[in-house]
């Protein structure tokens, strides 16, 4: 039997209030709920709360499963949906603006600042900060991200997912995703470089 | 992202256009002529290869995030978070 036939094995059982079901499913996926919920939320005794909260949901919604999508999309959709209440309840500070880190260009559409404008930190990256710094540094610029747009770049960047799924659990058309995830990644990538001491642009 | 197709406009491409084109680059969803444009257009144009290589340095940079798998004594706490909760809920019924 496949993993998601496993699963929906699993939901069935499950549905009718069997225990250990919920127990198998807990052992399969408490660690990626609990992982992808620290990088949403970059805390984790917030992570550990909504851990509860999805298993607890999953307890009680699972008669909501109707199977259309894999188990693991529609639990991770479970994870998402606890994860963004949260981050929109939080007390918002200083909004960022993108436009800030996002390269710029001349009015002809070169790049901002002539030929040469552009500096390749990219191998240099690692020998200013350490692996571990610009990882913090990274971490950071996504917890200044938008909610849903931190959502597409966590799916796509770290767990892979292509975007048509990623537009599926978010509610989402493709263009949609790819345009947030652009964006998403300029921000960072504007980011990173003023930390290393160089223009966003 | 509305796209102008850059197919035969290599040398007047415009560096936006090729920023715009960033995400279907790396996910290798450029149809072959736009592609072979968007080389053509690299080969003459350092700032943006230069931008290319600090857009996957992010990229890179953000999938070297790997949060530790959840502690053992969490993942038991939660479970047995759950399983309380579960049991209470019972009773109340």
């Amino acid at each position: 039997m496949s993993g998601d036939a496993e699963d929906r094995a699993l939901v069935e059982r499950l549905k009718t209030g069997e225990e250990q079901a919920l127990e198998a499913l807990y052992h399969r996926y408490s660690a990626r709920v609990y992982r992808q919920a620290s990088i949403l939320l970059g805390n984790e005794a917030e992570a550990e709360e909504i851990t509860q909260e999805v298993f607890l949901t999953l307890y009680t919604k699972a008669k909501t499963f109707r199977g259309e999508a894999a188990f693991s999309t529609w639990l991770y959709r479970l994870t998402l949906n606890a994860a963004l209440t949260r981050l929109r309840r939080r007390k918002k500070g200083k909004e960022v603006s993108y436009e800030d880190y996002l390269p710029r260009y001349e009015p002809d559409g070169h790049h901002l600042g002539g030929e040469g404008s552009v500096v390749d930190w990219s191998h240099d990256a690692e020998k200013q900060l350490a692996g571990k710094e610009l990882q913090r540094i990274l971490q950071q610029a996504l917890d200044q991200l938008r909610p849903m747009d931190k959502a597409v770049v966590v799916l796509s960047d770290l767990e892979g997912v292509p975007n048509r799924e990623i537009g599926k659990t978010l509610g989402l058309s493709v263009p949609a995703v790819k345009t947030r995830l652009h964006r998403a990644r300029l921000f960072l990538r504007g980011k990173l470089a003023v930390s290393l001491g160089h223009s966003p642009y | 992202m509305a796209k102008r197709s850059i197919v035969g406009r290599a040398q007047s491409a415009i560096c936006r256009e090729i920023t715009d084109l960033l995400v279907d680059y790396m996910t290798g969803e450029l149809d072959p002529e736009t592609l072979s444009a968007f080389e053509e257009h690299l080969a003459l144009c350092p700032d943006c290869v230069a931008f290319l290589n600090t857009y996957k340095k992010t990229v890179q940079v953000t999938r070297s995030l790997r949060y530790g798998s959840i502690p053992p004594e969490l993942r038991k706490r939660v479970h047995e978070f759950v399983h309380r909760r579960i049991k209470k809920g019972r009773r109340g019924r």
